[in-house]
């Protein structure tokens, strides 16, 4: 009987020991592995990674400055996303990184301005939020801003320049800008709020009683919940047509493009495709809103970008609108942003977007159905002035919209 | 046989356990950020839309390393760019052989048109106005800038927008060329008595033969103006070379070095037996400066113009292999009094600023060369 103890017990400590041996044994393979895989990335790219320990000895060993390894690290990762090429990719600092998710969740003061698209050189305004603090301070479309807090803005990056006008609520910043009418620099201290304007506006177009007026002026997080409300205001007015106006809206929020676009296109069908390295492609449809059914007239133009141009691709490939104005912006790709350790953070392009149509209009833009240019000299107001003095492209909208209601 | 297979196979596993160790370590304690750089680089690779290759990535972030030290001259130099600044050292590259004066900085006039070049085939004129390089205006750049726009691969083309008094617009399209920069041109003015004019466009590496050939063949001259006016500098050997013909024996310049280590370029000199005029603005730059800063702080001559552009740190050239480069500041430099001219400039002993179409700033070296000369020969 001790005898059939002892072999018992052998029994038990050779099945924990096999237990063990192959935990251990897994390990190592896995050791094995990716210290194999580590390797075979050093063979392989052998050149550069030389070179690459070369600039840091060098750095380290030659460079004036005494020079600190997390300065050199978060310099290589600024310069890893730079390889991309791309310049909607960017590694962000934990400073910027703060800033950035500040801004989504529409925590951070600033004082009231949307700058142009289309001048990359300078830093113009192409309008004061209305009752922002920009526009009670006196700053008018047209200005170019040339200095902020007294530096230069010719010296730094447009991203820079709008950070540094953003900060926190009640703080101030001093703005120079030249104003072309007056031929002079002005001086604006401004005290920064926290901004919160509607996204989207509608009214009954003045002087037509049967046309309701929508403009999106960008797509935040709860634009189309902003649309239902404005939806429901207008529908008892009994509108016949519609005009939407999305000139000069940049884009932002893809869900709320998605979802806008429920009220323009027929229920359940898919309003963008979006597309990612590998070819997976994922198909976007509004949340539960209803087709309107109304005939529609879209005003685009050069600053009709990204997620607005995901709304007006659908209702152009749905044949459901007529598209006025100019070529929009082309801006077909997605970024997507990641959180890393310590704050720090990458937006990266991550995809393309294709309209239902599977047409790509990166770099191309919409071409318009109808293609209006702005007078000389004459200015969008938006909503349209109640006066009736309308700008040349919301006519042409008109004149069309009423030949199909 | 046996064994030694199994030594190698356990010194491997030990090997890989070690390694993975570490990497874990670095990884979970993100020592120097290097475990959020790995994350990042996973992220880029796997997330991103355009595919991109290990090794861009690496000379991304040597690059980016670089980039990081946030100072104006270092520069990761890729395949293009050092192979430009190889030809610029050996004073040849491709260009289309303008001369251009940055003297004003809202715009750019063409000074001289090189003959037989690209520019004088096509018909650009000098006092022609540049306004657009390339599509790019250029009154958003530099006058460096522009300079190396128009710098390239042989046979490659640039096109230049260029106003010609009032007339319209003229697009010319020229295809670059080698040309030989002369790095030393010089000729003889009489004011009425013979005076050496010597112009230095650049320190290169033929500045020392092309200045000892000129200085053998000149005649007995009362006075030399030297015009260092645009010279963007080149080689520090090159300007301490220049240094002999114009300095009395001594330091020409010290170099610091992060350690604090001084280096000193001393010559021979003794070779200028008259008065010596030295024209500078606000384009003598780096080399340039460190000659004209010896010829203040020896009192070998006057320095007459505006300040100098004031860069005084020097970079050195590493050759990284597979033709890519690191250039990298690597130490300052002080006069020989010990002055440090980063960023400050050279005051001028004479300040003269060029206006007009004459060469304001040249007639006035030499109405003082000409007060000198006769007041050496009253002596």
């Amino acid at each position: 009987m001790p005898g059939l103890y002892l072999t018992g017990r052998c029994f038990l400590l050779s099945e924990r020991k096999k237990v063990l041996l192959g935990i251990l044994t897994v390990f190592v393979l896995f050791s094995v592995l990716v210290t194999g895989t580590v390797a075979g990335v050093i063979i392989s790219n052998y050149d550069h990674l030389g070179r690459m320990m070369k600039v840091i000895g060098l750095i380290k060993s030659d460079y004036l400055e005494p020079v600190t390894p997390t300065q050199l690290i978060d310099g290589a990762m600024k310069g890893i996303v730079e390889s991309l090429g791309d310049q909607y990719s960017v590694y962000l600092d934990p400073k910027e990184s703060k800033q950035m998710f500040d801004q989504i969740e529409g925590r951070f003061g600033g004082i009231g301005i949307v700058l142009s698209l289309k001048d990359e050189k300078h830093l113009v305004v192409l309008k004061p939020l209305r009752n922002s603090p920009a526009d009670r301070a006196g700053l008018k479309s047209g200005d170019i801003i040339i200095k902020i807090d007294n530096v230069d803005t010719s010296t730094i990056t447009q991203d820079k320049a709008v950070n540094m006008m953003r900060g926190k609520e009640g703080t101030q910043v001093t703005l120079t800008v030249y104003r072309e009418a007056a031929k002079k620099n002005l001086t604006f201290t401004i005290t920064r709020e926290v901004i919160s304007v509607p996204t989207v506006e509608g009214e009954m177009l003045p002087g037509s009683s049967d046309i309701a007026y929508i403009n999106i002026n960008q797509f935040a997080s709860d634009t189309d919940k902003e649309l239902d409300q404005v939806v429901s205001e207008l529908k008892p007015k009994h509108p016949k047509g519609v005009i939407l106006d999305l000139r000069y809206d940049h884009g932002g929020e893809l869900n709320a493009a998605v979802n806008s676009a429920g009220y323009f296109i027929p229920n359940g069908q898919p309003v963008v495709y979006i597309v990612d390295k590998y070819g997976n492609s994922e198909v976007h449809k509004p949340d539960k809103k209803e087709y309107l059914g109304l005939p529609v007239v879209v005003l685009v133009n050069e600053e009709t970008a990204s997620a607005a141009e995901i709304l007006s691709g659908a209702i152009r490939d749905y044949k459901t609108g007529t598209l006025i104005g100019t070529k929009t912006f082309g801006k077909g790709i997605v970024q997507t942003i990641y959180q890393l350790d310590s704050g720090a953070g990458v937006k990266l392009t991550t995809a393309k977007y294709l309209t239902p149509n599977k047409s790509d209009i990166n770099l191309k833009g919409i071409e318009p159905d109808v293609k209006v240019e702005l007078g000389k000299g004459q200015t969008v107001a938006q909503p349209p002035e109640d006066t009736g003095d309308f700008d040349n492209q919301l006519k042409k909208a008109i004149e069309v919209l009423r030949t199909k209601m | 046989m046996r064994k030694a297979s199994k030594v190698l196979i356990i010194s491997l596993v030990v090997f890989s356990l070690a390694f993975n160790s570490i990497l874990a370590v670095v990884l979970y304690t993100d020592y120097l950020h290097l475990g959020q750089m790995l994350k990042l680089v996973l992220l880029v690779k796997g997330k991103a839309l355009k595919p991109v290759t290990i090794g861009s990535m690496l000379d991304g972030a040597a690059g980016g390393m670089v980039q990081a030290l946030q100072d104006p001259y270092s520069e990761y130099l890729t395949t293009e760019n050092f192979g430009r600044l190889q030809e610029q050292m050996e004073g040849i590259f491709g260009g289309v052989g303008l001369i251009l004066d940055a003297s004003k900085a809202e715009e750019l006039k063409v000074q001289g048109v090189l003959s037989g070049s690209p520019a004088e085939r096509a018909g650009v004129q000098k006092g022609d106005l540049i306004v657009a390089i390339n599509g790019k205006a250029v009154a958003d750049i530099t006058a460096m800038e522009a300079a190396d726009l128009m710098k390239g691969p042989v046979g490659s083309e640039v096109s230049l927008s260029v106003l010609r008094g009032k007339g319209a617009r003229r697009e010319f399209k020229l295809k670059r060329e080698l040309i030989n920069i002369k790095s030393v041109e010089g000729k003889i003015l009489r004011i009425p008595e013979p005076v050496a004019y010597i112009k230095i466009n650049a320190f290169s590496d033929h500045t020392a033969a092309e200045l000892s050939e000129y200085w053998n063949g000149l005649p007995e001259v009362k006075g030399v103006v030297l015009d260092l006016r645009d010279d963007p500098g080149g080689s520090l050997e090159a300007a301490v070379e220049a240094g002999n013909y114009f300095l009395p024996r001594g330091p020409v310049v010290h170099l610091v070095y992060r350690d604090g280590k001084r280096e000193t370029y001393e010559v021979r000199g003794g070779k200028l037996k008259v008065p010596l005029m030295v024209l500078v603005n606000k384009g003598t730059a780096s080399a340039a400066e460190i000659l004209a800063a010896a010829v203040q702080d020896t009192a070998s001559g006057l320095i007459i113009g505006t300040r100098t552009y004031g860069k005084g740190v020097v970079q050195t050239i590493y050759d990284l292999g597979g033709n890519t480069g690191l250039k990298l500041t690597t130490a300052k430099y002080l006069s020989p009094l010990g002055k440090d001219i980063n960023q400050v400039g050279i005051r001028p002993d004479v300040a003269v600023e060029k206006h007009g179409d004459t060469d304001n700033v040249l007639a006035e070296a030499l109405k003082l060369l000409a007060e000198r000369v006769n007041s050496f020969s009253f002596r």
